[in-house]
C-alpha cells in the first residue's frame, strides 16, 4: 500500500488499484519552495502574483 | 557529453540525445577517462554507473553548467525582448493542475516573462532547486530544509490509501491509523525521514516503511517515485511530464 493524494484516483485510474480515504484531517499540502539565497526577480514577481 | 551520460546512464540514449552514434559516445568517454587516468563510469552489459571519480566530477561541474545554461537563457531572453525567464517545478499532477492556471494568469498580467514548467520526481524533491534547474517548485509539505524557503500553501488534497482491489482494506469506507499498523507502506527512496513521519501518522514502529520504486498491478513499468506517483493514466489525460512552456 501507499499513501497518495486524493486526485491520484481521478488523474491516474488504474484497474486493480483502489484508493480508500484515510480518516481524520490527513492532507497533502503544497507550497511554493525556493532556495533562500537565490530568488530571481521573475520568481519574486510570480510569488507576489500568487499571493496577491 | 559526460553530463548527458551521467544523467542518462545509458550509452544509446545519450547518443540519441546528442545525435551521435553510441560508438562515438563511448570513444569520447574513453578518451576522457584516459585523460583523467581513471574510469568515470562502470559498464556492465546491464547497466552504466558513475564511479566515485565520475560522481565527483559531476558534482563539481553541475553548478558551473547550470550557471552557463542560465546565462545563455538570460541572453537569449534579452535578445528576444523577454523581461525575464522563470522555471517552475511541480510535484504531482494535482500540483500541475494548480500551477498551470497560475502561470497563465501571471503571463497574461505580466507579459515579457517566459515561464517554463517541469515535473519534479518525489525521489528528488529538492534537487532541481538546489541545482538551479528551477527557480520555484510547488512541493508537498513539510519542507524543513535550512537552505529552502517555503511560501503559503497553494493546494491541499486529502490523503488516500492506495491498495490492491483484493487487499483487506479495499472494502473499507475509510482507513484509520490503526489500520496502517503492521502494514508495509511504500515510500519513495531519498525522502526525508520527517516527511515520511508526517504522512505516516501511526504509532512508532507499528508500520513498516519500505522505500522502493513501485510496480503497479497490470503494468510492466516501474515507477521510480512516490506516494504521489503510484499510478499513471491509462489515457492521455496526464499532464505531460516533459517541459511545458508558457510565454
Amino acid at each position: 500500500m501507499a499513501i497518495v493524494g486524493a486526485q491520484t484516483e481521478l488523474l491516474y485510474p488504474r484497474p486493480g488499484l483502489i484508493c480508500v480515504p484515510i480518516a481524520g484531517p490527513a492532507t497533502f499540502d503544497y507550497a511554493l519552495v525556493w532556495c533562500t539565497d537565490r530568488l530571481s526577480a521573475a520568481a519574486a514577481a510570480f510569488l507576489r502574483h500568487v499571493t496577491s | 557529453m559526460f553530463l548527458t551520460l551521467a544523467e542518462e546512464l545509458h550509452f544509446a540514449r545519450t547518443a540519441q540525445r546528442l545525435h551521435l552514434s553510441a560508438a562515438a559516445v563511448s570513444q569520447t568517454i574513453s578518451r576522457l577517462e584516459r585523460r583523467f587516468g581513471a574510469p568515470l563510469f562502470t559498464r556492465t552489459t546491464r547497466r552504466v554507473e558513475l564511479t566515485p571519480l565520475g560522481q565527483q566530477l559531476l558534482d563539481d561541474l553541475r553548478p558551473a553548467h547550470a550557471q552557463i545554461q542560465a546565462a545563455i537563457a538570460r541572453a537569449t531572453a534579452s535578445g528576444h525582448g523577454i523581461a525575464g525567464q522563470l522555471d517552475i517545478g511541480y510535484m504531482s499532477a494535482a500540483a500541475a493542475q494548480r500551477v498551470l492556471p497560475l502561470v497563465d494568469a501571471f503571463c497574461e498580467l505580466t507579459p515579457g516573462y517566459q515561464v517554463r514548467i517541469r515535473e519534479t520526481a518525489l525521489a528528488d524533491l529538492y534537487g532541481p532547486l538546489r541545482r538551479a534547474e528551477v527557480d520555484l517548485s510547488l512541493l508537498p509539505l513539510p519542507v524543513d530544509e535550512p537552505d529552502l524557503a517555503v511560501g503559503p500553501v497553494l493546494l491541499s488534497e486529502a490523503a488516500m490509501l492506495a491498495v490492491a482491489v483484493d487487499h483487506p482494506l479495499a472494502g473499507h469506507t475509510c482507513a484509520t491509523s490503526a489500520d496502517l499498523a503492521d502494514q508495509t507502506v511504500l515510500f519513495a527512496q531519498n525522502l526525508p525521514t520527517y516527511w515520511i513521519d508526517h504522512h505516516l501518522s501511526v504509532p512508532e514502529g507499528s508500520a513498516t516503511v519500505t522505500p522502493r520504486s513501485l510496480t503497479l498491478p497490470g503494468s510492466k513499468r516501474s515507477l521510480p517515485t512516490s506516494p504521489q506517483a503510484t499510478a499513471w493514466p491509462s489515457s492521455a489525460h496526464r499532464p505531460n511530464s516533459s517541459t511545458h512552456a508558457r510565454a
